[in-house]
């Protein structure tokens, strides 16, 4: 009998082990977009997209994947009027990211510590607008200094919209989003690529009264369902929307930074 | 105690549950994607005779006609949504750029470079005259042409390069590679060349080969490739040979970072010493770097290459 309570130990011990496991692994870190999906923001409702119009940074926390098309995948496309400035990965060659404002390619760069085929290396993209000169950074590289844009700008995650219509969508995960209505600093920025899961040193900080967005897309694994309206998780009224293909789909994953 | 037993197992069993990953609600609407063209040829440059015309079905209920031009002269029109190829047929060494209009409650318009290879030469031609009758021997590896669409050799020979050449001998059979020419005067300076015949008469001359002397050149072509139009890369290049001097230009492709395109693709074959540009639109993909090398050959069969230069598709 005494045999049998200690197998059943051992059982319910191992068991635990797992339990616990389980608590570590509870939430989900990212959406997978698979060629299919793509992010929008809005801001009080549905109806009336968010427009940055001043300084604004926008960040996103992202992997690739590895993708056999032949069509270059755009993580983020920041749309104006006259403007579309579009920020794509070379489908051939695996460190090299591509810009273009509309048909002008105006920055072609490889960096070492890049590569977009695998999906657990999560890098972070900057986008920085002061004073009407945009940087773009990955990581801590500068792939864009001081590009003139004065527009009324819209952001777009995980696609190239173009006439309306989303075309050059990523493959990959979307791990976090971050939108500030300020030009964060380059020690800030610093900061976010030495720390990637804090936004700031201090509860204090300045520069945390100018998040209007974050998203961290870690949800609870035992949630059955989820929808692809997702609010900023400090409640603020601002939302992104997750959009899909016909025929594709996006999934909640577990792998993250 | 049995009791107790099974809740423990329950306890495990719950432990034990692996959860799935749900999909996100699909339910989001903007599914809208505009109509794309995507007019290609799968086999440009690949044929002496012909390119193949693809593209994408319309297959809307607003369909109303396909119409392909060139030079604003209607080469085909349909109003079959499932019509959607055409074969245009061309001469060696042409290149041709298409207009397709595909009509529905929207007009839809692209355009296609596409072009036939020239007929294959003769290579590596090599002539010796022997010092002691001046018999002249030459060699040379047959044409890629296949049998049935072969005719002749026909081979040239010239006291003056400033002057036309003369035929001096014609050969029927595609696996000859060699030939003595044996009506010579000692210690002249006889030029050969030989033309690769074909069915209805198109012919591709080799470069030009000396008895006497190798005529060497340094020649220089430099080329520049475009990375902001869609669908295609537009080449550009030049050189420092004249009319006289220049034989054809081959060029070369790979999507490989760092190797060598002339490696890979053999792209096109130009002859045409006016044209100094293409339209790659062979199966480029969207956003794709690609590596182009330019093969410069003058009428000695001199060879000369450019730097290797990228161009991108706009994505």
């Amino acid at each position: 009998m005494i045999n049998k309570f200690l197998i059943l130990i051992f059982i319910f011990f191992l068991s635990c082990i797992d339990l616990y496991t389980n608590d570590e692994n509870a939430y989900y870190e990212s959406i997978h977009v698979q060629g299919g999906g793509w992010f929008k923001f809005y801001e009080n409702n549905l109806n009336q997209e968010l427009e940055m119009d001043n300084n604004f940074t926008a960040q996103v926390w992202f992997s690739g994947q590895n993708d056999s098309s032949d069509e270059a995948n755009c993580i983020v496309n920041i749309l104006g009027l006259n403007s579309s400035i579009s920020i794509f990965r070379n489908p051939n060659i695996d460190n090299q990211i591509l810009v273009y404002d509309h048909t002008s390619l105006i920055a072609e760069i490889e960096l070492d510590n890049l590569n977009f085929n695998q999906s657990e290396i999560f890098n972070l993209i900057t986008i920085k607008r002061e004073s009407n000169q945009i940087d773009i950074l990955v990581n801590e590289n500068l792939l864009i200094n001081d590009y003139e844009n004065d527009e009324i700008v819209k952001i777009i995650v995980a696609a190239d919209l173009k006439n309306g219509n989303p075309e050059n969508l990523w493959y990959g995960y979307i791990d976090e989003i971050r939108l500030w209505n300020e030009a964060l600093s380059d020690s800030i920025i610093f900061f976010h690529n030495q720390y990637p899961s804090k936004i700031s040193a201090s509860y204090n900080d300045n520069h945390l009264n100018n998040l209007i967005g974050l998203w961290d897309f870690r949800l609870d694994m035992y949630q059955s369902s989820f929808d692809n309206t997702f609010q900023d998780i400090n409640q603020n009224l601002i939302y992104t929307n997750l959009y899909t293909l016909e025929t594709f789909e996006n999934i909640m994953s577990e792998n993250g930074r | 105690m049995k009791s107790k037993l099974i809740l423990i197992y329950f306890i495990i069993f719950c432990a034990c549950e692996k959860t799935s990953n749900p999909l996100i609600n699909q339910d989001s609407g903007e599914t809208n994607i505009s109509y794309d063209i995507d007019f290609e040829s799968l086999n440009t440059g690949m044929a002496s005779n012909q390119c193949s015309l693809v593209w994408n079905m319309y297959d809307s209920e607003d369909f109303q006609s396909y119409q392909l031009n060139f030079n604003q002269s209607i080469l085909f029109e349909s109003n079959i949504a499932n019509d959607n190829s055409y074969t245009l047929e061309m001469n060696p060494a042409t290149f041709k750029k298409i207009f397709i209009n595909v009509n529905g409650d929207y007009a839809y318009f692209d355009s296609l470079e596409v072009y036939t290879r020239p007929i294959y030469p003769i290579t590596n031609l090599s002539t010796a005259a022997n010092a002691n009758n001046w018999h002249t021997t030459m060699y040379w590896n047959k044409s890629k042409e296949s049998v049935d669409n072969f005719n002749a050799y026909q081979i040239y020979r010239s006291t003056n390069l400033n002057q036309d050449f003369n035929l001096i001998a014609e050969l029927s059979n595609i696996n000859d590679s060699t030939f003595v020419d044996s009506l010579t005067i000692w210690g002249v300076e006889y030029f050969y060349k030989i033309n690769t015949v074909v069915n209805e008469d198109f012919f591709r001359s080799s470069t030009i080969k000396s008895n006497v002397y190798d005529y060497e050149n340094t020649n220089e072509i430099s080329v520049t490739a475009s990375s902001n139009l869609i669908d295609r890369v537009r080449l550009n290049w030049e050189h420092n040979l004249s009319e006289e001097e220049f034989y054809s230009i081959e060029i070369y492709r790979t999507d490989e970072q760092f190797s060598n395109p002339c490696e890979d693709l053999l792209l096109a074959t130009i002859i045409n010493y006016q044209k100094l540009t293409l339209d790659d639109s062979f199966l480029v993909g969207d956003g794709i770097t690609w590596f182009y090398k330019l093969k410069l050959i003058d009428k000695f069969g001199n060879v000369n290459y450019s730097e290797i230069e990228s161009g991108i598709t706009y994505p």
